[in-house]
C-alpha cells in the first residue's frame, strides 16, 4: 500500500469518527429526553413572555387562553416537538455536516449575532491561543526536564520531579486556578483575576495585545502546571526505555559524543511516541479548558460550552461538540502524517 | 586517517591482571577476576563460558561501556605500544573507540537504530570524525560488498532486512574505521544454523585480512572455526587458556572436558534406539493445514500458511523430533498437537479418537507441554509446591494424594532432597533447575504424551545433556511419547527415535534418526547437517561448506535413482512438474520417507 493510500485510509476513518460522534451526541440528547425537555422549556418560556405582553391587550381570559394555545401549537410544530426526536435530530446532523451550524436560541455573539457559527468562530481563536501556548510551554519544559532526569535516574532532582509530577497530575485545574487568582490577583495584586481585556480596554492595537497577554498569564500558567509534571515523567519513561536498547550501546561504542547519542539514537527514536502523547495531550486539554476558561472568565469555546449548558441551548451544544471533535480529528490526522514522517516502519505496509 | 586506507591497522593487544567488580545490593560481585591475555595481530582469541561468567564484562571493559555500578576496575590494557587504560574518557572516545577497537554486539535484531537508514548508520562514525559524506559512502559501499550485501541495502531501513543481513551490516559497520581489533559478542547466537555458518565464514575471511578478533560465545563448537587461542571462563576467571588445539585435544580442567563432551558429535556412532514394538499411534496428524490471518490495511487481510499438508504419526513410546529453522512451522504444529490451535484443514487423532475442543479437559490430562523458556513458563509468584499442585487441583485429584505425588515427581526429575525445593520460589533456582520444575509439572498428571518445544535451547551447555538424559530416562521408565521440537538436528539424533525435517511448513524428510543424519536424502536436510558446527582444530584452515537456501525451491526436489539420492537440479527447468505441485512424502528406503518427485 502506498503512502498516499495509507493516508487516505486513515483520513477516511477519521471522518467516520467525526460522523459517529455527531450521531452519538445527537442520540444521547434525544434518547435521554433531554432535547424534548429543553424544547418544552423553551416553548413555555416564550409563552410566558407572550402571556405578559398579550394580557395588556386582550382582556377576555378565554380568548387569551385560546390565542396562547394556538401559539403553543405553532411553536410545537415549529420546533418539531409534535414528532419524536429521531425525526427531528438527524436533520441537525446533516445540516451541521454541511457546516450550517444553525441559530442559537438564547446565546448571542459579542457583536449581537445569533448565528451559531458566528458565536463559535468568535471564540475559537481565544481557546486556540490559550491551549496552544500552554501546550508549547508544557512540551518545551517537559522535554527538557524529562530528558535531563532520564540521564540521572535516582538523583535528587529525578526524585523530586517524580513527586512533583504525581502532585501536578492530581491537581484539579479549577482549584489551582482559584488558588492562583487569590494569590496573584487579590493578595499580590500583580495580575488580573479574569476576563481577556482590562475595563475599559486600551485603544492602541499593541497595548491591546499586551493587555491580552497579561490576562492570559494565569490561565496558561494553570494549564501548564497541571500537565507539565506528568508530561515530563512520560518523556523520562520513553527516553529511558529507548536508552536501554542495544543500538544505543552500539552508538556509544561507535565513539559518538554523548549529546549526539542522545539526540540521534534516543530522542529521535522516542520521537513517535512522544509526539503521540503530546498531540493527544493537546486534544485532551480541550476538555480541561472548559473548567479553566470558566474559572478565569476567558471567553473561549470551553466557557461557551458551560454557558450553552446553563442556557440549555441545544444547537450550540451540538455545534460545540462537533467543533471539539473536528479539532480532535484534525489533530489526529496531523499525528498520522507526523508518524509516517518520523517512523519508517509505518511507511511501507 | 593514515595513508594505508582499507587496510586494518595491525597491533597487539595485551591485557594484564584485569579486575572488574560490580556493586550489587548484597555486597560486590567479582565479575572479572585477575584475567590476563594477549592477542597478536591477526589472531583470534575465543572466550567460552556460560551465562554470567564475566565474558561480556571483559569485552565491555575493553571498549569502556561498563555500566555505572562498577566498584573496582583495574589492570593494564596495552594496545600496540600504548597503554589505553588510563586515557581520559574523552581521548579514549576520540582515538580508540571504534577506531582501533570495535564491537559486534549480541542481539543482531536490536543493534541497529530502527529509524535511520542503514547507510547513515554505517558511515556515522566516519562522518563524525570529519570525513565527507561522499567519501564515507564510497567506503561503506565497499564494505557492504565485502560482507556480501548488495548496494541497495545502503538506503534501506533495518526492518526491511533479515537477521542474517542485519548481522552482516553490523559487521560492515564495525569495520568502517578499519580497526585492528573487533570484539564479537555472541555474533551468531540469535541466528539460524545455516545463517550462522555463513556469518562464521565471513568472519573467517575478515580474519585473513589481518584483523584481530575476540570471539565471545557460549558454544565451544564455534570457536574451532575462528580462534587461534581459546580461553575457558568460569566465575570471572580464565580456568583454561592455551592454543585452541591444546585446549581441545588436551583439556586440563573438568569444566572444559564437560563443555567439549556436550558438543553433539555427528561422526560418533550412536546405537540405533530400538523402535517400540507397538505400532499403535498415540497421535496421528492427517493433512494438517494451518493458516494465520495477517492483517493488511484497514479491512482486508490475507492468510499466511504456517503448516501445509502434514500427515504424521507418533507411535506410543517413541520420541519424534521435529527439526526445522525459525519460521518453518514446527512450533505451530506442536500447538496443533496440544489442541491449542485448531487446524484450518485436516484432523488430529489422539489415542485413536478425534481431537476436538469439546473434550478438551480429559485430553489436557493426557497431553502436556515442556516449554522453551524456563524463566517465563513458570509463575514466579508461586512456590514450587504450588506450581506442581495446580494441575492436581484443576484435575480434581484427591487432596490427600497431592503431597505424595509432588514428592514423587520431584524425585523423578532429580530435585532431591525434595523438601529443599517445595517452598522455594522459581527465582531461587538456576535455569536448569527451573526447567526440571517445568518437566515435573508436565509429568505430575501421569500424562503419556508430551510436547517438548526446544526444552534445552535456553539452558547452559553444561546442563543440556543432563536434561536430555533425564527426559530419555523418564521416557523408558514411564513409557512416554514425545514430540521433540528443535532447531538442532544434532541433539535430535541423540534424543529421538525418528526425525521429521520441516521446511516452509511441510515435512520434507522423515526417517529413523540415524538414517536421516548419516544418510540425509533431501538437500535441505543435508544443508542443515552441514551447517552444524563441529569441534575440530582443523576447521581453522577450512571454510565451511554452506548450501545456500536460494539454490533450491521448497517444492522442487527430485529423486535420482543412479545417484541414490534426491537432487535439486530443477532450478533452471521451470517447466518441471515440481513447479506446479508439491511432492508427496514417498518411502525411498525402508522407513525413510522424503518429499520428492520420482
Amino acid at each position: 500500500m502506498s503512502l498516499l493510500q495509507t493516508l487516505i485510509v486513515r483520513g477516511l476513518s477519521l471522518i467516520v469518527v467525526l460522523i459517529t460522534v455527531l450521531f452519538l451526541s445527537v442520540i444521547v440528547l434525544g434518547a435521554t429526553g433531554y432535547s424534548d425537555r429543553l424544547l418544552t422549556a423553551t416553548v413555555s418560556e416564550e409563552l410566558r413572555g407572550l402571556r405578559q405582553s398579550l394580557s395588556q391587550n386582550i382582556r377576555d381570559p378565554t380568548e387569551l387562553e385560546q390565542v396562547i394555545e394556538d401559539r403553543r401549537e405553532q411553536l410545537i410544530e415549529f420546533y418539531g416537538l409534535d414528532r419524536p426526536w429521531y425525526y427531528r435530530l438527524p436533520d441537525m446532523v446533516f445540516r451541521i455536516l454541511t457546516l450550517d451550524l444553525g441559530e442559537a436560541r438564547t446565546l448571542r455573539s459579542f457583536t449581537g449575532s445569533n448565528r451559531v457559527s458566528d458565536i463559535v468562530l468568535e471564540r475559537l481563536p481565544n481557546t486556540v491561543l490559550l491551549i496552544t501556548s500552554a501546550t508549547i510551554i508544557t512540551s518545551i519544559i517537559g522535554l527538557y526536564v524529562g530528558v535531563k532526569i532520564a540521564t540521572q535516574v535516582g538523583s535528587r532532582l529525578e526524585r523530586s520531579v517524580s513527586y512533583f509530577s504525581a502532585i501536578s497530575y492530581a491537581l484539579p485545574a479549577w482549584w489551582l486556578g482559584i488558588i492562583f487568582i487569590i494569590l496573584f490577583a487579590f493578595q499580590l495584586r500583580i495580575l488580573p483575576s479574569s476576563g481577556m481585556y482590562s475595563v475599559p480596554p486600551p485603544t492602541e492595537p499593541f497595548a491591546l495585545f499586551l493587555d491580552k497577554l497579561v490576562h492570559a498569564i494565569l490561565p496558561v500558567f494553570t494549564l501548564v502546571i497541571v500537565s507539565v509534571g506528568s508530561w515530563s515523567y512520560a518523556v523520562r519513561t520513553m527516553v529511558l526505555n529507548i536508552s536501554q536498547e542495544d543500538f544505543v550501546n552500539v552508538a556509544r561504542a561507535k565513539g559518538l559524543p554523548e549529546n549526539l547519542v542522545m539526540r540521534r539514537h534516543i530522542i529521535r527514536v522516542a520521537a513517535p511516541p512522544i509526539v503521540t502523547s503530546l498531540i493527544l495531550g493537546l486534544t485532551g486539554s480541550l476538555g480541561g479548558a472548559i473548567l479553566t476558561e470558566t474559572v478565569f472568565g476567558w471567553p473561549g469555546m470551553g466557557r461557551l460550552y458551560y454557558e450553552a449548558i446553563l442556557a440549555a441551548d441545544e444547537s450550540v451544544i451540538v455545534a460545540l461538540t462537533f467543533m471539539f471533535t473536528l479539532l480532535y480529528v484534525i489533530a489526529r490526522f496531523i499525528l498520522e502524517i507526523l508518524y509516517v514522517v518520523l517512523d519508517p516502519r509505518v511507511r511501507y505496509k | 586517517m593514515t595513508t594505508k586506507k582499507n587496510k586494518p591497522n595491525k597491533y597487539n593487544l595485551v591485557v594484564k591482571n584485569l579486575n572488574v567488580n560490580y556493586k550489587v545490593t548484597k555486597g560486590t560481585v567479582k565479575a572479572v577476576n585477575n584475567v590476563s591475555f594477549q592477542i597478536k595481530a591477526g589472531e583470534a582469541l575465543g572466550i567460552v563460558g556460560e551465562s554470567g561468567c564475566g565474558k561480556t564484562t571483559i569485552a565491555l571493559s575493553l571498549i569502556r561501556l561498563l555500566p555505572n555500578n562498577i566498584s573496582k576496575l583495574n589492570g593494564t590494557i596495552t594496545l600496540g605500544n600504548k597503554k589505553i587504560n588510563n586515557l581520559s574518557d574523552d581521548i579514549f572516545r576520540k582515538t580508540v573507540k571504534w577506531k582501533q577497537i570495535s564491537m559486534v554486539f549480541q542481539g543482531a535484531m536490536n543493534s541497529l537504530n530502527p529509524v535511520l537508514r542503514i547507510g547513515d548508520q554505517i558511515i556515522e562514525p566516519l562522518v563524525n570524525t570529519g570525513e565527507s559524506k561522499s567519501i564515507a559512502k564510497k567506503s561503506a559501499l565497499e564494505l557492504l560488498d565485502l560482507v556480501g550485501l548488495s548496494e541497495d541495502i545502503y538506503s534501506k531501513y533495518p526492518h526491511e532486512l533479515s537477521g542474517g543481513m542485519k548481522q552482516r551490516v553490523i559487521i560492515a559497520m564495525s569495520m568502517i574505521h578499519h580497526p585492528g581489533l573487533i570484539i564479537l559478542d555472541e555474533p551468531t547466537s540469535a541466528l539460524d544454523v545455516s545463517v550462522q555458518a555463513q556469518i562464521m565464514n565471513l568472519l573467517k575471511s575478515l580474519k585473513l585480512q589481518g584483523i584481530s578478533m575476540i570471539f565471545i560465545t557460549h558454544d565451544i563448537a564455534l570457536t574451532s572455526d575462528l580462534c587461534d587461542n581459546l580461553a575457558v571462563m568460569k566465575d570471572g576467571k580464565f580456568i583454561e587458556y592455551d592454543s585452541l588445539a591444546n585446549v581441545l585435544t588436551n583439556p586440563k580442567h573438568d569444566f572444559t572436558k564437560q563443555l567439549i563432551q556436550s558438543v553433539p558429535s555427528l561422526s560418533l556412532s550412536i546405537p540405533s534406539r530400538k523402535l517400540p514394538s507397538t505400532k499403535k499411534s498415540i497421535l496421528d496428524f492427517k493433512n494438517i493445514k494451518v493458516d494465520f490471518i495477517v492483517r493488511k490495511g484497514l479491512l482486508s487481510s490475507e492468510p499466511f500458511t504456517a503448516v501445509s499438508d502434514v500427515s504424521l504419526k507418533i507411535n506410543q513410546g517413541e520420541t519424534l523430533a521435529l527439526v526445522g529453522e525459525s519460521g518453518s512451522g514446527k512450533t505451530t504444529l506442536g500447538r496443533v498437537a496440544l489442541n491449542l490451535i485448531e487446524p484450518s484443514n485436516g484432523q488430529v487423532k489422539f489415542q485413536g479418537s478425534l481431537l476436538n475442543n469439546s473434550d478438551d479437559f480429559s485430553f489436557r490430562k493426557n497431553a502436556q507441554a515442556i516449554f522453551q523458556d524456563p524463566y517465563s513458563s513458570i509463575n514466579s509468584f508461586m512456590t514450587i509446591y504450588q506450581i506442581l499442585e495446580e494441575p492436581l487441583v484443576i484435575h480434581n485429584i484427591d487432596n490427600n494424594l497431592h503431597s505424595e505425588k509432588i514428592n514423587e515427581v520431584l524425585k523423578d526429575v532429580n530435585l532431591v532432597p525434595t523438601k529443599d525445593y517445595l517452598n522455594k520460589y522459581p527465582h531461587m533456582l538456576s535455569g536448569g533447575q527451573r526447567q526440571r520444575v517445568g518437566i515435573a509439572r508436565a509429568l505430575i498428571l501421569d500424562s503419556k504424551f508430551i510436547v517438548a518445544d526446544e526444552p534445552v535451547s535456553m539452558i547452559d551447555a553444561s546442563s543440556r545433556l543432563e536434561i536430555l538424559g533425564l527426559l530419555n530416562n523418564l521416557q523408558s521408565v514411564k513409557n512416554l511419547s514425545f514430540l521433540y521440537i528443535t532447531h538442532d538436528i544434532a541433539t535430535a539424533r541423540q534424543f529421538s527415535d525418528r526425525i521429521a525435517v520441516m521446511f516452509f511448513g511441510r515435512i520434507v524428510e522423515l526417517g529413523k534418526s540415524n538414517d536421516v543424519v548419516k544418510n540425509p536424502l533431501h538437500p535441505y536436510t543435508r544443508s542443515l547437517i552441514e551447517a552444524i558446527p563441529t569441534l575440530n582444530p582443523d576447521n581453522l584452515s577450512k571454510t565451511r561448506k554452506v548450501i545456500s537456501r536460494d539454490n533450491f525451491h521448497p517444492s522442487c526436489t527430485y529423486y535420482d535413482k543412479k545417484l541414490n539420492r534426491v537432487v535439486d537440479y530443477h532450478l533452471n527447468n521451470v517447466t518441471h512438474k515440481c513447479r506446479k505441485k508439491h511432492p508427496k512424502l514417498t518411502e525411498i528406503k525402508k522407513n525413510h520417507f522424503i518429499a520428492c518427485h520420482l
